[in-house]
């Protein structure tokens, strides 16, 4: 049995694996292994025959991208800076775990100056586009999924005639994807085709496989969008009259989904690691530096001063006889200004970037009492981040998507109090959760909703200015139709608490105010 | 202890107000900033004709409020020393002791401020400002909270001093309440003998209770687009032609809190614009000083204030 919250959650784990760990990661991996694999080691030089682990390196900086990505993408606002921060993060640990395979950490610029470590770090780039367009994407269907919450059977068709327009959207935006997956699928099998036959090449059974798990993993995706646009019709027909009902549905095609990728993970594990030996070498590499590093052996005797092996010429003598030149005191002192502005500069560049990459850490407040204590904040949202991942990774791989109590059902019990409903205040506690609740909040479906109520204020001759504060234009309507006024003071209330109470409104909240615009919308209809 | 919460402080007010409205009835909203400029640590002037209560709110806020409560009636021959304290020359001791004056104290009510001459009310500056006062090289700090209540009268010109504009300026509001209603003046004339004789009732607060939810305003949370609104509303008034002079920061400030505290009384941590307009008014309209020609035609801070609002876009409807 479903809990009506292990619904909603398992609805939004399911959209998430389009989003992260398998298309984001493992369908890349697959592709760039069979790509590199038989295009860059049998066509390119051999001296470049360590890009057969550049697969490798590619899924270990997607699984970079993807804890990265999710965590802080989770508690992500809009905007652009935290998206910049996000890139920043994944580019720079992923550079470093492509240089760390490479042999190349300690001393990057040999790693900089390699062809393979640009292409590397472009997919990884490629890949968190194709992510991020992905992910905005298939939230606007979320959101609009959970319009659908708590409504009656008979309720359901006329919700969604009248959020045609949001519907419209978001079924655009789930063919956007679906037509993405297809054309990355064509391209990719263009791509080999061409490879293959154009050139002459044939490939092999781990090939083979690889490819054909490829396109299982493309099709099943596209088979799960086409789920979720059904679901939108179902509503659309009054066939539904909850998420839950089709929540399973999708959950099983995205667990299907699941079972697949990682099943294809050791085939083309195994395919890319061909080349296992260069690893092997990279590793005894690492170990004979780790080595010298720490020697334990009796230290070498000193070496013996250096003589010339010959006698000086005369010149030489001549030359060595001159006084040493010694630049004046003011260049050294110059010199030594610019160093100290030079690091200065440095520094200043390095903490204010420090800032920006650590900035979620520093928002966070700590839960009691809303006060704000840095290093306590930091260490709570790093034992939340252990907590969260641990609890993710249980559930992806215990196959508990269908029972998860994940952070929604967790914030509603422990952060919501019991009367969500009566507008009571939050206690300023799970301050972590509502960071992860507001990067939710849908602000565009939530402004778009409030523009419906300006259309109806307009046909009912109440004329709206950016001037007027949310109630004071709830107020001027209610003049008007004094039986929506309850409604409006409502709308005006969950308006402006979503607005400007800098945390984001529960799920409740925002199901009370969709409903409560749907209803006024309603009383237009008698009026007229 | 801990701070109180809003929740509290709105559960405070409310009975506060209600206490306050068992002897000055008929004007919530008056009694409502009166509220919120205490709240926030402000002077309050009530500014009126006579006989429409100033003098009887003035009382009833600070005997619901509890702590020690005095009242100066000013005229011209007021000395500022009859208000902050003299040495007195003690021949017992043969040494002159400091006797306080009437401004020590929680709440001071001045009624009739603009009949004191300016000296006088300079006098009050630094008190109104620092909560402290200067006498005799000496320097007094005043007990918190300290809270001053001033009542003028615009109406008679004779014989009084007009308040400076500096003066005005550290007033965090001014209140006009003008005539009370018909019902409402009924039930003065049906109570009102019996409610002048009745002696002032238990206290309804104590000021260590006050200065806590004085800090618990602090933390009611501001969005930084109303921040910016709020910025945007005074910005206006100092680039204005109509006005001689826009408001100052002190103004600004002003706004931010009384809006905060505006908030907390109707039971949010956060603020809305409508607690902004709500509350401007009363913070703003003595605070600017609109040119003669304009004020000749009939404009008054109020009205400008009104048209103002009406011309600055609300933070929040574009994402």
């Amino acid at each position: 049995m479903i809990s009506a919250a292990g619904s909603r959650l398992t609805r939004a784990r399911a959209v998430s694996l389009y989003l992260h760990p398998m298309i984001a990661v493992v369908v890349p991996f697959l592709f760039l292994s069979l790509v590199f694999e038989i295009v860059v080691t049998k066509l390119i030089t051999v001296a470049l025959l360590v890009v057969a682990v550049l697969p490798l390196l590619l899924l270990v900086v997607g699984a970079v991208e993807y804890l990265v990505g999710w965590w802080l993408g989770a508690r992500r606002e809009n905007g652009v800076a935290p998206l910049l921060r996000e890139l920043l993060v994944i580019l720079i640990i992923g550079a470093l775990a492509i240089l760390a395979l490479m042999g190349a950490i300690l001393s990057p610029l040999s790693g900089l100056t390699r062809p393979d470590f640009w292409v590397a770090t472009i997919a990884l780039f490629l890949q968190w586009l194709l992510t991020q367009s992905f992910r905005r994407r298939m939230r606007d269907h979320t959101l609009f999924i959970a319009l659908f919450e708590r409504r009656e059977k008979a309720e359901t068709p006329e919700v969604y005639r009248e959020y045609g327009e949001e519907a419209a959207d978001t079924l655009a935006a789930l063919s956007w994807v679906r037509k993405r997956i297809l054309f990355l699928l064509v391209v990719v099998l263009t791509a080999l085709s061409v490879v293959m036959w154009g050139f002459g090449f044939v490939l092999s059974a781990a090939e083979v496989i690889a490819t054909v798990a490829y396109v299982v993993v493309s099709l099943l995706a596209v088979r799960s969008l086409r789920t979720l646009a059904f679901e939108q019709l179902a509503f659309a027909e009054g066939a539904a009259w909850s998420p839950r009902q089709l929540t399973v549905a999708a959950a099983q095609a995205a667990l299907l989904l699941v079972v697949v990728c990682l099943a294809a993970i050791p085939i083309t594990t195994s395919h890319a690691l061909l080349s296992a030996a260069l690893l092997g070498r990279f590793l005894r590499w690492l170990a004979s530096l780790l080595a010298s590093l720490a020697p334990h052996g009796a230290p070498l005797p000193p070496l013996p001063p250096f003589q010339p092996p010959v006698a000086p010429t005369p010149m030489e003598e001549a030359l060595r006889s001159l006084p040493a030149a010694s630049p004046p005191a003011w260049t050294a002192l110059l010199r030594a200004i610019l160093q100290a502005l030079g690091w200065g500069v440095l520094g200043a560049g390095a903490l204010a970037l420090l800032a920006f990459l650590l900035r979620p850490l520093l928002r966070l407040r700590w839960a009691a009492g809303g006060a704000r204590r840095p290093a306590a904040r930091a260490v709570r949202y790093l034992v939340e981040l252990a907590q969260g991942f641990a609890a993710r990774l249980r559930l992806l791989f215990a196959g508990g998507a269908l029972r998860g109590k994940g952070f929604l059902h967790r914030h509603r019990v422990d952060g919501r109090g019991g009367a969500p409903e009566s507008g009571a205040r939050d206690p300023r506690g799970a301050e972590g959760g509502k960071e992860e609740l507001r990067a939710r909040l849908p602000l565009a479906l939530f402004l778009r909703a409030f523009r419906r109520l300006v259309r109806w204020g307009d046909r009912i001759g109440v004329r709206f200015s950016p001037a007027y504060a949310p109630r004071e234009y709830a107020g001027l309507l209610g003049k008007r139709v004094p039986e929506a006024e309850p409604l409006l003071a409502e709308i005006a209330a969950i308006f402006e608490e979503g607005l400007y109470s800098g945390r984001s409104l529960s799920d409740e909240r925002l199901a009370a105010y969709f409903r409560a615009i749907g209803r006024v919308a309603r009383m237009r209809s008698e009026k007229q | 202890m801990s701070a109180p919460t809003v929740v509290e402080l709105s559960d405070w007010a409310s009975a506060l107000i209600a206490d306050v409205e068992g002897r000055f009835f008929g004007n919530r909203s008056a009694v409502e900033q009166c509220v919120i400029a205490v709240l926030c640590r402000g002077h309050l002037l009530i500014e009126d004709l006579p006989g429409t209560g100033k003098t009887l709110l003035a009382r009833s806020i600070a005997t619901a409020l509890g702590g020690r409560f005095k009242q100066v009636q000013c005229t011209p021959d007021l000395m500022p020393s009859d208000i902050l304290g003299v040495s007195v020359y003690n021949p017992r001791t043969e040494g002159f002791v400091f006797k306080e004056g009437p401004i020590i104290t929680n709440f001071l009510l001045v009624d009739e401020i603009n009949r004191a001459t300016p000296r006088t009310q300079s006098a009050l500056l630094e008190a109104m400002a620092e909560g402290q006062v200067s006498v005799e090289g000496r320097t007094v700090r005043l007990p918190a909270p300290f809270i001053l209540v001033a009542t003028q009268s615009p109406a008679e010109s004779e014989g009084t001093f007009p308040l400076p504009e500096v003066q005005k300026d550290r007033f965090f509001l001014t209140l006009t309440l003008g005539y009370p209603s018909p019902a409402t003046e009924r039930r003065i004339l049906s109570g009102g003998a019996e409610r002048s004789d009745r002696p002032a009732p238990e206290s309804a607060g104590e000021p260590g209770r006050l200065i806590a939810m004085q800090e618990t305003i602090l933390s009611v949370h501001v969005a930084p687009s109303l921040a910016r609104y709020i910025m945007a509303v005074v910005g206006r008034t100092r680039t204005d032609t109509r006005l001689a002079m826009g408001v100052s920061p002190r103004g600004s400030l002003a706004l931010y809190k009384g809006a905060q505290a505006l908030a907390a009384i109707r039971g949010r941590d956060y603020i809305v614009p409508e607690d902004v307009k709500e509350i401007a008014a009363a913070v703003l309209a003595s605070r600017i000083l609109l040119k003669a020609e304009h004020a000749g035609r009939g404009l008054t801070g109020a009205g400008y204030l009104s048209e103002l609002f009406a011309s600055v876009e609300v933070p929040g409807y574009k994402s």
